[in-house]
């Protein structure tokens, strides 16, 4: 029995150990090529390790691209539009945890059918409104309509966060003579401020990487890096190497953080997925 | 001073529906706007002429036919891969094995990373002259693997990209649930000496079923509203075989300009994601139930 189980578990290693290894090998392969010379890489065959190592790729997307600019616009949009998704996703999530109104049910049920809304469905109306109101590449047309999907998400995840307090703790500072909305500004605020921290992080990702939008509502001065990168990939030149080099600097500080506010993520991203 | 004093005394009532006006104003004019528009744009002509051409052109139109097919073959593909990778996931973590919590941070850093960061890699990897993916079946095997250029096959490799990133999401959401799973049952079923696919069948999968039911409902709707993966790695093709149906609405409504033919393709997958969508809020609302 014991032998069968120390089986089994070694059976369960190698299994884990597989998925691990096709989960990350293509960051090692997009890594190897970044800081590979032209000439290595493009040979046939294409070898798994070069001899070459230079940052000659990042220095030209840094310097010779646009790709700088494109960032710069990203972290403009995705933080004006974190910010405005927060102001109004933490009270309305707020009210849904707490508040026993009458149609809160219906709500709830509201805000997840506006999570699962494909973009498609708003795009073409936009498009004619963003060209009426001369919205069309403008960060702030752009960090608009990203609440669209940020909003919804955002909603349900700050909802889970203060369901998560009990009770006792804000009827408390009702009898200590709050009134309702300085119970959350005083109270609920600091005691969920790490969860809904990681409601605003989650919220710039959804900007950060948002396409159809971007892509649709961009043309030059606004271009957030996601579509710069993808018409980078179009581009017929072969500067796979630098394609790659992008594509890193655009996900090192996403994964940065998600290392280290992953557990918040998790609690607050499945606990809505599963349970309602 | 009368004016704080006036908004003091209304906010002193607390009305909930403050809690929701800027959600309410924003989720208004970016979605529930846009929807009403969509619908009155579908049902007019470009001379904004009341009109069912637009539809009666749609359903006789062999590319929109053929983008609701591969928006079909792309979902079962992707939808059972993530499923069948997510479940035996969360079973081997479940094991709890030593090193476990190291190995789902591992496995997740593909769901966490931008999806266009994935695409690039993904279509170096797939590239025909180049490409390491193609080079490794070849010396696997002897023969050319053609991932992003045959027609009948390329969706195929595109959904292994869009598995790959995300069975791990899935992994977490079973995970949620097969610990919700008390230990007690399972210490019972030792007790009675039941053999592990007892435990698999009338355990396990009867306590798992409201989970896998909406996980297999987000997931198909995920999947249909897939967008970038297509658009970056293959723009469609070849020959229009991987242009799911999101990019059919892009390329005809905003890219070809037609509005109003787009909107009308719009509206048929907009109805169908929606009744996807209604069952998913009924089935997790019917989880809580079962759960609480």
């Amino acid at each position: 029995m014991k032998k069968l189980k120390a089986f089994s578990s070694a059976v369960a290693y190698i299994i884990i150990g597989l998925f691990i290894l096709s989960a990350l090998f293509p960051y090692f392969w997009m890594i190897t090529c970044a800081i590979r010379d032209q000439s290595d890489l493009f040979t046939i065959p294409p070898k798994l390790f070069s001899a070459s190592a230079s940052l000659e790729n990042f220095t030209y997307v840094l310097t010779r691209t646009r790709i700088p600019q494109y960032m710069l616009n990203s972290v403009v949009i995705a933080i004006s539009a974190t910010l405005m998704c927060l102001v109004a996703a933490i009270p309305a999530g707020y009210a849904l945890a707490r508040f026993p109104f009458k149609g809160r049910k219906i709500v709830s049920s509201g805000v997840i059918l506006f999570k699962l809304l494909p973009q498609s469905a708003a795009l073409i109306p936009l498009y004619i409104i963003m060209g009426k109101l001369k919205m069309m590449d403008t960060h702030f047309g752009l960090a608009y309509v990203h609440l669209f999907t940020m909003v919804p998400f955002a909603i349900w995840m700050s909802r889970g966060f203060f369901k998560t307090v009990p009770v006792a703790v804000e009827e408390a500072a009702l009898i200590d003579g709050c009134n309702k909305p300085q119970a959350l500004v005083r109270v609920m605020l600091p005691i969920t401020g790490p969860g809904l921290f990681s409601v605003g992080v989650y919220a710039f990702m959804l900007s950060w990487e948002e396409f159809i939008f971007s892509y649709t509502f961009t043309s030059s001065r606004a271009k957030p890096v996601s579509v710069g990168i993808a018409l980078f990939l179009g581009e017929d030149a072969n500067l796979w190497g630098a394609v790659m080099a992008s594509a890193i600097l655009m996900g090192i500080p996403v994964l940065i953080v998600f290392f280290l506010l992953q557990d918040h993520f998790i609690k607050g991203i499945i606990g809505g997925a599963v349970k309602g | 001073m009368l004016l704080y004093a006036k908004i003091k005394r209304t906010l002193g009532k607390e009305r909930i529906i403050y809690y929701f006006i800027p959600a309410m104003i924003i989720l208004g004019t970016l979605a529930v706007y846009p929807l009403v528009n969509n619908v009155w744009l579908s049902l007019h002509t470009k001379a904004g002429k009341w009109s069912l051409g637009n539809f009666a052109r749609l359903f006789g139109d062999k590319w929109f036919w053929n983008s609701m097919l591969t928006t079909g073959k792309w979902m079962v593909l992707t939808v059972a891969g993530e499923l069948l990778v997510g479940l035996l996931l969360a079973n081997l973590i479940n094991l709890r094995l030593r090193g476990t919590k190291m190995f789902r941070t591992l496995l997740m850093i593909p769901w966490m990373t931008p999806m266009i960061a994935v695409c690039t890699v993904w279509a170096w990897m797939y590239n025909g002259d180049f490409g390491i993916l193609n080079h490794g079946i070849n010396q696997l095997f002897g023969s050319d693997i053609l991932f992003l250029s045959n027609p009948a096959t390329a969706v195929i490799w595109l959904s292994l990209v869009y598995i790959w990133k995300r069975s791990s999401f899935v992994m977490l959401m079973y995970l949620s649930g097969l610990q919700g799973i008390s230990m007690d049952i399972y210490e019972a079923c030792k007790i009675d000496g039941a053999p592990w696919y007892t435990q698999l069948f009338k355990v396990t999968l009867p306590l798992m079923f409201p989970v896998i039911r909406s996980v297999l409902l987000i997931s198909i709707i995920t999947a249909m509203n897939q967008f970038t993966i297509a658009y970056s790695i293959t723009k469609g093709g070849p020959s229009r075989s991987t242009e799911l149906m999101q990019m059919y609405i892009f390329n005809t409504g905003i890219a070809g300009f037609q509005y109003n033919y787009g909107a009308a393709a719009s509206m048929v997958f907009l109805i169908v994601v929606l009744t996807l969508a209604v069952g998913y809020i009924f089935a997790t609302e019917k989880a809580e139930e079962d759960m609480f």
